[in-house]
């Protein structure tokens, strides 16, 4: 778990290092350029497939669509050696703790995205058995649709991916501070768990089993 | 349900034990006896070695609960007679006012160990006597009870983040058993034999000179004149223990996944390790572990069809086209000739499709990548065939109830011949580079053998089986689909090692770009779906048009098709084995219970006993070549 300090509240600035947030010039921007292009063009995935979507993952990574073309061939089956978490596939209870832990594992700067239906909200498995939605137990940056989606589309994420980075900038700290609830619990507040999973339009109906 | 031409078994049943069969009853064809509990034991160990009965096959142990909470639950046997080719159901009933327990059966059937777990998991049956009586798919401390029970809520009991803090704060014991925990010293207390079978070779006559020198057998593998390996082991030999007896060490725990690339999936292996050999595998499932089988009760029969595409992800056309059928039997439906053939071709294109994923990947984790890129630009061609049919790559949802959800588009038949033409050079390519290739040899030959009786107790089907030499394949022995009247083989192994599954699994891919031939060769014209407004929609067009199609259409998606009350366990040769569905209907629209018989999770089960004994690397073939889904294994 990353643990950053808090910017402090009078200056809105902060850091352990005392770095100085200031507004951003031309030497900050030149270096964040040159930072995010090297990010985004050498991420190394950390393949979590557990379902059906790892398979169009693995479809992305073969011969046809090659995920090399935008430098992520490298599969990182080592948290420790990868920038982005691809969950892809459903992801039950009893693995919540493991991508937690893979997730606790991978080094900063690190991103995530939820490929599929499953990993974004549960998908049609709405029942005892399954998380609803990976963002409960790690946050998200790249949702991709899809039962599963096709390899253009998790390309499409990727790229996305892309985008985001190179918006950053290497001089905010509270960049990737995570809060949880508590310690060892969750990503979002319980009342907004609940919230996000309940079920609504014509799944209400979906749990009368005769 | 009548008493009428039940199987002879039951007479036969009734002579040797009396009153202890209750009573006995024919639905959809199938014989069920229900027999006492306190005899049930006795009886299924006399079905299965009297010499008239022979129901040497146990495929499937499950349980059904009725919405009826009156009604007794009750425990399910599914026999098969692997020489007599007999189907026969047992059944348990268990009072739900008295303890739910049952004497286990895996001293009679090594296969019926997970099979009992998961029942007691999921249902909260006990089995007596059971040797590893934990739960399986669920942790072991999970608390919310057990999921299949009818009083258990779809959502599970408790809210959604409560759910979530009590997966993410799991306790250490919870995903190890203690037995693990306290593993190093289980070693010293193994039997002799098993000590000696674990170090490879004959223990040292008591009082000859141990060998003074190390030995190292460093050869390179290569194939003999009958493509068996020579030249095996490359390493170092066993002599090395007895020379230098103070390196012997304590053994190790090695954890393998849940996360881990030569899994298959989010599958993990607890490894006790003496040096690098394997002394014990204890597998961990349920990582994926869905509620396919819960959420099929809150479902239609054509809504499961969805669920089945998502249960084994590799072959989902198979799949569909299983629950379609045994659906149907239920319903007694009878498919149209052309919805026949069109249902064989689907199948097969799966069976072609996952074998592909399956040497690709196993290619992979013994070390040669190229398999994999060439597998899967064949999996690619086959992906836009499938996608033009179905309209999509993977999770196809190709069969109604009734029919198909689409005809095959214009020009189809001509691709797929021209495809299944071509496809068998790429497995002479990849046949070329594997078969007679030193290193694969050594890796693959003699290693992880179970032989034919024992793949037998252990339940395992579809190429596992076969490749001891056990030549049961559900096309054959109970055919379906008319696949009596194509010309096909089957192959058989004879070592029953990984090298003959990969032999068996790329000729049935051959076998299986004939039958396709041969499917469109006889590809009839006319319907693909029934013509009961009932059971099959009708073309929306009409259903906005028409009123009585529009009624119909309506009571359909609203209702569902209803099933007359009964049941069925309707088996189909998926790539990986036997996939049985076993559907019972209360006369309602939805399943009371839909059971999967799960071929890789059965398979899966005899990891172990193929692994134990062999070195950390040969386990992660054999792993690989059991052709795991995690999906179907979970469920
Ligand atoms: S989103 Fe669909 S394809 Fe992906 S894991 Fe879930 S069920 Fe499978």
């Amino acid at each position: 778990m990353v643990v950053m300090p808090e910017p402090s509240e009078a200056t809105g600035r902060g850091g352990r290092s005392g770095l100085v947030v200031s507004s951003p010039n031309w030497l900050t921007t030149r270096l964040d350029y040159l930072v995010n292009w090297s990010r985004a063009n050498s991420l190394w995935p950390m393949a979590f497939g557990t379902a059906c979507c790892a398979i169009e993952f693995m479809a992305t990574a073969a011969s046809r669509f090659d995920l090399s073309r935008f430098g992520m061939e490298r599969m990182a089956f080592s948290p420790r050696q990868a920038d982005v978490l691809i969950c892809a596939g459903r992801l039950p209870f009893k693995l919540a703790p493991v991508i937690r832990t893979v997730w606790d594992q991978m080094t900063q700067p690190k991103w995530c995205i939820s490929m599929g239906a499953c990993a974004s909200s549960g998908g049609i498995f709405d029942n005892y058995a399954m998380v609803q939605g990976i963002d409960t137990v790690v946050p998200v940056d790249v949702y991709v649709p899809g039962c599963p989606p096709r390899p253009e589309g998790l390309l499409y994420g990727i790229l996305l991916l892309q985008k985001k980075i190179k918006g950053e900038t290497v001089f905010d700290p509270a960049l990737r501070v995570e809060k949880l609830t508590d310690s060892r619990g969750l990503f979002l507040e319980p009342g907004i768990v609940d919230e996000l999973s309940e079920p609504f339009g014509n799944s209400v109906h979906q749990t009368r089993s005769a | 349900m009548t008493d009428d031409s039940p199987n002879p078994s039951v007479g036969a049943l009734r002579v040797q034990f009396g009153a202890a069969v209750r009573r006995a009853a024919v639905t959809c064809g199938e014989t069920i006896v229900y027999v006492a509990r306190e005899r049930a034991r006795d009886i299924l160990a006399w079905l299965k070695d009297a010499p008239t009965e022979r129901y040497d096959y146990l495929a499937d142990v499950t349980a059904v609960e009725y919405r009826d909470r009156e009604r007794p639950i009750e425990l399910v046997y599914q026999l098969w007679s692997l020489d007599r080719k007999e189907l026969l159901r047992v059944k348990v009933e268990l009072p739900q006012d008295e303890p739910l327990e049952v004497d286990s059966v895996v001293d009679l059937w090594q296969g019926a160990n997970w099979l009992e777990r998961e029942v007691y998991d999921m249902f909260g049956i006990t089995f007596r006597g059971h040797p590893d009586l934990r739960r399986i798919l669920m942790w072991e401390t999970y608390s919310e009870g057990h999921p299949l029970r009818k009083d258990f809520p779809l959502r599970g009991r408790f809210s959604r983040s409560e759910q979530v803090r009590q997966a993410l704060s799991g306790e250490l014991d919870a995903h190890y058993s203690m037995e693990e925990l306290s593993i190093a010293d289980a070693y010293t207390t193994l039997p002799a034999d098993m000590r000696e079978r674990l170090r490879g070779r004959p223990a040292a006559q008591p009082g000859s000179a141990p060998p003074r020198t190390v030995a190292f057998d460093l050869f390179t593998p290569g194939p003999d004149a009958a493509g068996r390996a020579t030249g095996v082991p490359l390493g170092v030999s066993a002599a090395l223990e007895d020379a230098e007896p103070a390196l012997r060490t304590d053994h190790m725990l090695l954890n393998v996944g849940p996360q881990h690339p030569a899994t298959h999936g989010v599958l993990r292996l607890v490894v006790e390790l003496d040096g690098e050999v394997v002394v014990r595998v204890i597998p961990h499932i349920g990582y994926l572990h869905s509620g396919f089988e819960k959420l099929g009760e809150y479902r239609h029969y054509n809504q499961i069809i969805t669920l089945t595409d998502r249960t084994d992800y590799l072959s989902a056309m198979s799949n569909n086209v299983a629950l379609a059928l045994a659906a149907e039997k239920l319903m007694g439906i009878t498919i149209t000739e052309r919805c026949v053939v069109l249902r064989v071709i689907a199948c097969e294109m799966s069976r072609i499709v996952s074998h592909l994923v399956w040497a690709g990947t196993t290619a992979i984790d013994i070390g040669a990548f190229t398999v994999f890129l060439w597998m899967f630009q064949e999996r690619e061609r086959i992906y836009n065939l499938v996608e033009a049919w179905t309209g999509a790559r993977l999770t196809t949802s190709l069969t109604r109830v009734g029919g198909l959800m689409a005809d095959i588009p214009e020009g189809w038949a001509e691709e797929l011949r021209r495809w299944c033409q071509r496809f068998p050079k790429t497995l002479d390519e990849v046949e070329t580079m594997l078969s007679r290739n030193g290193i694969w040899l050594g890796r693959t030959q003699d290693v992880g053998v179970i032989s034919g009786a024992e793949a037998i107790n252990y339940s395992l089907s579809g190429p596992m089986l076969r490749a001891s030499g056990v030549a049961y394949d559900v096309r054959k022995d109970r055919p379906y689909l008319g696949y009596e009247s194509y010309d096909f083989d089957v192959p058989v192994g004879e070592h029953g090692d990984v090298y003959d599954r990969y032999l068996v699994r790329m000729e049935e891919m051959r076998q299986s770009a004939r039958i396709i031939l041969q499917a469109l060769d006889r590809l009839p014209d006319g319907p693909i779906n029934v013509s009961d407004p009932r059971v099959v929609l009708p073309p929306k067009s009409r259903a906005m048009a028409d009123m009585e199609a529009m009624i119909f259409h309506f009571k359909q998606v609203m209702e569902g098709v209803p099933a007359p009350v009964g049941e069925t366990y309707f088996a189909v040769e998926n790539p990986r084995g036997e996939l049985g569905t076993y559907l019972v209907s209360d006369g309602t629209a939805k399943p009371v219970r839909w059971r999967i018989r799960p071929p890789s999770f059965i398979n899966l089960a005899a990891l172990p006993r193929m692994a134990e004994g062999h070195l950390l690397s040969d386990l992660i073939a054999i792993n690989a070549s059991v052709d795991v889904v995690m999906g179907e294994v979970d469920r």
